[in-house]
């Protein structure tokens, strides 16, 4: 073997058009020239590696990752260079492997290169990067490494298994997004259809993110956090460097064997190996029945579960799996080849289609009726209660669950209230039955809950409640330790030194009291809150709230005053403030009610709402006592307020000589004046 | 030698080679001849290692054939050149992959057929790129040289040129070359063996030349009735007709068409006892008239069943 014949020498002749090393090089290159100059304006936001605001680094890497391996394996796609490449005395997988290793080196190498000049120059910009500059250089030649050669192991694993360009960019494009379509469409929309209780399920979300190359290398990179103290001591989710190693381990091993069994003679046809064909006919035909099943399911609602609801999505699924898969075998089947010539490859995607999507009406009941007793803690979230209206709205419709997790989160129970709790769930999962009673009417409300268990393992559900059921939760509500979690300002303690101010949704009055006043507050505050009852909530709303704002940390906590908590009323009172002053005793200069309503037809056309502007003193002075402000509507469920309109009301400030603008509700007693 | 046992070579459904055992021995120039889809181009990706056989086997010199990579060049019909490559940067390549490659004699050929080796290949015309990709095949000093249709499109100097470019490096050193083709006039003057490919099998091989050695050609003119009174064409006819099987009966006819009072036949036998059987059937013309080779192919193939119109153009 001459010298040029060894490997490295075949890994310089696969750069001959120097078109990666141009590529890698010269990205990087304007990557690090760009981050660099950004840096020197900025380092509290701006950051060259890990962290939020890099999306463009992440997205050069997989960009990368992908044309880098197309232009590396392009040969596979020529005849003619692949004949003069194969006519040589050099094996195939010299050819191969060299030009995989030529490309990772144009890539890695200046990624760290640069990785590195920006981690230098940054320490002589910022003085607090110094303590995490190696660190965090290091995690990000990784991350962003390790992002690169997800997409690369894609491209070089799609130009080894198909014959041409356009076969080779479409399977690409599909592997990339088959499982975040199976894991985040299909199987989210058929536990939609069937499980009655779904929320959310970890295990689904987790393999959405570690299925999804892309998200996988949002994961890595932080593309979630943005403050500089967690950007920079930002470490990925072990999971997420798990799941991209065995990505980048399986992609290479597949890569191998297709390097390996890829005819020569199938070049320029769609598939280069019939495994790959095979393989890429079974998972597309299997993906489109799931995803017909998923469809029909959601279309029909809740016929979906009956028997002829089922077989309907059933035969859509085998349609769709006939039809992707008589496509496909019309694309890749020689002139003379028949459609159906294999006809146990169609019912084997036939058949996972079937026991995929039966198993959601087949597991369904099972899903609903499970009930871990022993779960650990438990947190709830009932729609509507501590939370206010448009909060309210969007969790109910599902289009908001951030503030529902975070609800999950602050009512987390694991005492007195666990047990009740349980036991009010273990009553809703027993009385099942009732929810034919929500068949006409649907649900009045929903709790959702998550069930974190001993192992770790958290269950999700939302458990659909009628009127009963939701008046039961006051069981969960009245136990102590369910309140602290309502009404977080019992837990304040050693609050002297805090600021104190009065807001009765309308005006703030700062407390002047004293250290000693104040604590005095917060007790009575405490025993008023501890003899409370959920039921007391739906005959009164809030007067106002104290806002406390911490002397030590700055954070806000309201403490929301009702009528009927007698000792901080009066305490109050005694400090000055009027709890029973409401929106009718101010002086109303005039009120703003916009009402909007559905206008039929299609196209740009006038209308769908009316303005009313009331100015009248006797009109202002009738009108404003119906009016609630919004910031007193936090217990929309328990105490529901008109929201159709939507309503500004004009408070004059004698003080300032101002005029307050306030946003309301009606009270529902108002509702047609 | 390059020996090929029952190869077989099938793309989907066709087989484009179907068995192939063939024998290729040293020092010679060896023709492929087929018509399109007769496989040539396949036996030669597979000789070259470009393509795997389905089955069967590929010795050079016994050995397997990875083992003996480097003891082969494979110049296809439109041979890859890098982009912008000039004939020189591609002879220092073949050297990187050619152990005995000699870039000066590259050079040397190269001038002497006014081939400038820093002119890019893309800008050299079609009877240029073959004559240049020949230069480089030949001084790569590889053993065996794998040629698909390089005589194809080329006119007939540039073919002459090549032609001698074979020759003359056959003189030096002892080399195989073997060169496919549809047309059987390229082959012949420059090929000793030729092996005949249909539709993916072999239907013969060897030197046709001593295959043919014990045929001979012979044209006889015969004239019937007194002279100056000329016999009806059917007369004519007949009596051509019993001379004819008569000859049938006593001669190995490989070949005979009669046209008139004319007879030509290829028989096999001694040429001596030929002639005298031939004399005795009192032909007032016996020419024996010296075979092409394509006629020998002809005989040949028609003794062995072969339509010939399907076989050759």
């Amino acid at each position: 073997m001459t010298s040029a014949k060894c490997f490295i020498s075949w890994c310089k002749e696969a750069g001959r058009g120097h078109l990666v090393s141009a590529l890698g090089w010269g990205v990087f290159i304007l990557y690090g020239v760009l981050a660099v100059t950004r840096l020197s304006f900025d380092t509290d936001n701006t950051f060259f590696g890990i962290g939020g605001p890099v999306l463009e680094l992440r997205w050069i890497c997989m960009g990368l990752g992908l044309i880098v391996a197309f232009i590396e394996f392009f040969y596979l796609f020529q005849r003619r260079k692949q004949d003069f490449y194969y006519s040589l005395p050099v094996s195939r997988g010299q050819i191969f492997w060299s030009r995989y290793v030529h490309g990772l080196f144009h890539v890695l190498v200046p990624l760290a290169f640069v990785m590195t000049v920006c981690g230098l120059c940054q320490i002589t910009f910022d003085p607090q990067f110094g303590p995490y500059a190696a660190g965090y250089t290091l995690k990000s030649i990784f991350v962003y490494g390790l992002s690169f050669l997800i997409f690369y192991h894609i491209g070089m694993l799609c130009a080894a298994v198909c014959g041409n360009l356009i076969s080779d960019l479409v399977v690409c494009a599909a592997l990339t997004v088959y499982f975040p379509v199976l894991t985040g469409n299909v199987f989210l929309t058929l536990s939609r259809s069937y499980f009655v209780t779904y929320y959310k399920s970890p295990l689904l979300e987790l393999l959405y993110t570690v299925l999804s190359p892309e998200r996988l290398t949002a994961d890595l990179t932080g593309m979630s956090v943005f403050e500089k103290p967690f950007v920079l001591s930002f470490r990925p989710p072990a999971s997420s460097v798990a799941a991209s190693v065995l990505w980048v381990a399986v992609l290479f091993l597949l890569s191998a064997l297709a390097q390996r069994k890829r005819k020569t003679e199938r070049t320029g046809r769609i598939f280069a190996i019939a495994a790959g064909e095979r393989t890429v006919q079974i998972s597309a035909s299997f993906l489109a029945g799931l995803w017909v099943f998923g469809f029909l399911s959601d279309l029909l609602g809740t016929q979906s579960g009956n028997a002829s609801g089922i077989l309907l999505c059933a035969s859509g699924g085998v349609a769709a799996v006939l039809l992707v898969h008589c496509l496909l075998e019309y694309l890749v089947k020689d002139s003379g080849g028949k459609l159906f010539r294999r006809k146990w490859q169609l019912t084997l995607s036939a058949g996972a289609v079937l026991a995929a999507g039966l198993a959601f009406p087949a597991g369904a009941s099972a899903y609903d009726s499970r009930f871990p007793e022993d779960a650990q803690s438990v947190g709830i979230s009932v729609d509507g209660i501590g939370m206010d209206y448009w909060t309210y709205t969007e969790t109910a419709g599902n289009r908001e669950a951030y503030e529902t997790l975070a609800q999950m989160d602050q009512y987390c129970l694991e005492d007195e209230g666990r047990a009740a709790a349980l036991s009010w769930l273990k009553e809703i999962i027993r009385s099942g039955a009732a929810q034919e009673d929500m068949a006409d009417s649907g649900p009045y409300t929903y709790a959702k809950v998550c069930y974190h268990m001993a192992d770790g393992s958290t269950y999700y559900r939302a458990y659909p409640l009628n009127r009963e059921q939701a008046g039961m939760f006051a069981s969960v509500y009245d136990t102590d330790e369910y309140k602290q979690k309502a009404y977080p300002a019992v837990n304040l303690e050693n609050v002297s030194e805090d600021r104190f101010s009065w807001e009765d949704g309308v005006k703030g009055i700062a407390l002047q009291i004293t250290g000693d006043q104040k604590e005095a507050l917060i007790a009575a505050y405490r025993d008023d809150v501890r003899e409370l009852q959920m039921e007391q909530l739906g005959g009164e709303l809030p007067c106002g709230y104290t806002r406390i704002k911490s002397s030590e940390d700055g954070s806000s906590t309201d403490m929301f005053v009702y009528p009927f908590f007698e000792r901080t009323c009066s305490l109050l009172e005694e400090y000055g403030i009027d709890t029973a002053k409401s929106l009718a005793d101010y002086e109303v200069d005039s009120i703003q009610v916009m009402e909007k309503h559905p206008v039929s037809g299609g196209g740009l056309v006038s209308g769908g709402t009316h303005m009313s502007y009331y100015d009248q003193p006797e009109e202002v002075a009738e009108i404003k006592e119906l009016m609630v402000p919004e910031e007193l509507d936090v217990q929309p469920l328990l105490y529901p307020l008109d929201h159709s309109s939507d309503i500004d009301v004009s408070v004059m400030d004698e003080e300032t000589n101002s005029v307050i603008h306030v946003g309301c509700a009606k009270y529902r007693d108002s509702v047609g004046e | 030698m390059i020996c090929t046992k029952n190869l077989v070579k099938t793309f989907d459904t066709a087989r484009a080679v179907d068995g192939i055992s063939l024998d290729i021995p040293e020092g010679i120039m060896f023709g492929l001849l087929g018509t399109n889809g007769a496989g040539k181009t396949t036996l030669l990706r597979l000789m070259a290692g470009i393509l795997d056989p389905d089955s069967g086997d590929i010795l050079v010199d016994g050995e397997e054939l990875s083992a003996a990579a480097e003891k082969i060049f494979y110049l296809p019909d439109d041979p890859y050149y890098f982009p912008n490559a000039t004939m020189e940067q591609m002879a220092e390549f073949y050297k990187s992959q050619y152990p005995d490659m000699d870039t000066g004699e590259a050079e040397y050929m190269a001038e002497s057929l006014n081939l400038d080796v820093r002119q890019p290949l893309r800008t050299f015309s079609k009877g240029m790129k073959r004559q240049a990709f020949l230069i480089l095949a030949l001084c790569a000093g590889t053993k065996y040289l794998l040629c698909d249709e390089v005589f194809d499109g080329l006119d007939p100097i540039a073919s002459d040129v090549m032609k001698n470019l074979f020759r003359q490096e056959m003189k030096e050193r002892r080399f195989t070359v073997v060169v496919a083709s549809h047309k059987l006039q390229e082959l012949e003057d420059v090929c000793g063996n030729i092996a005949i490919l249909h539709k993916g099998g072999l239907v013969t091989a060897g030197d046709m030349r001593v295959q043919a050695k014990d045929m001979c050609k012979f044209q006889c003119a015969f004239r019937f009735g007194d002279s100056g009174s000329a016999k009806d064409a059917q007369t004519v006819s007949k009596e051509m007709k019993i001379i004819a099987d008569r000859i049938e009966k006593d001669l190995d006819i490989v070949r005979s068409t009669a046209e008139g009072s004319f007879i030509t036949l290829v028989a096999r036998g001694d040429k001596d006892k030929i002639r005298e059987k031939l004399l005795d059937e009192g032909p007032a013309v016996l020419n024996e008239v010296p075979m092409s080779l394509e006629e020998i192919f002809i005989a040949e193939l028609e003794v062995k069943g072969y339509d010939i119109r399907k076989v050759l153009h």
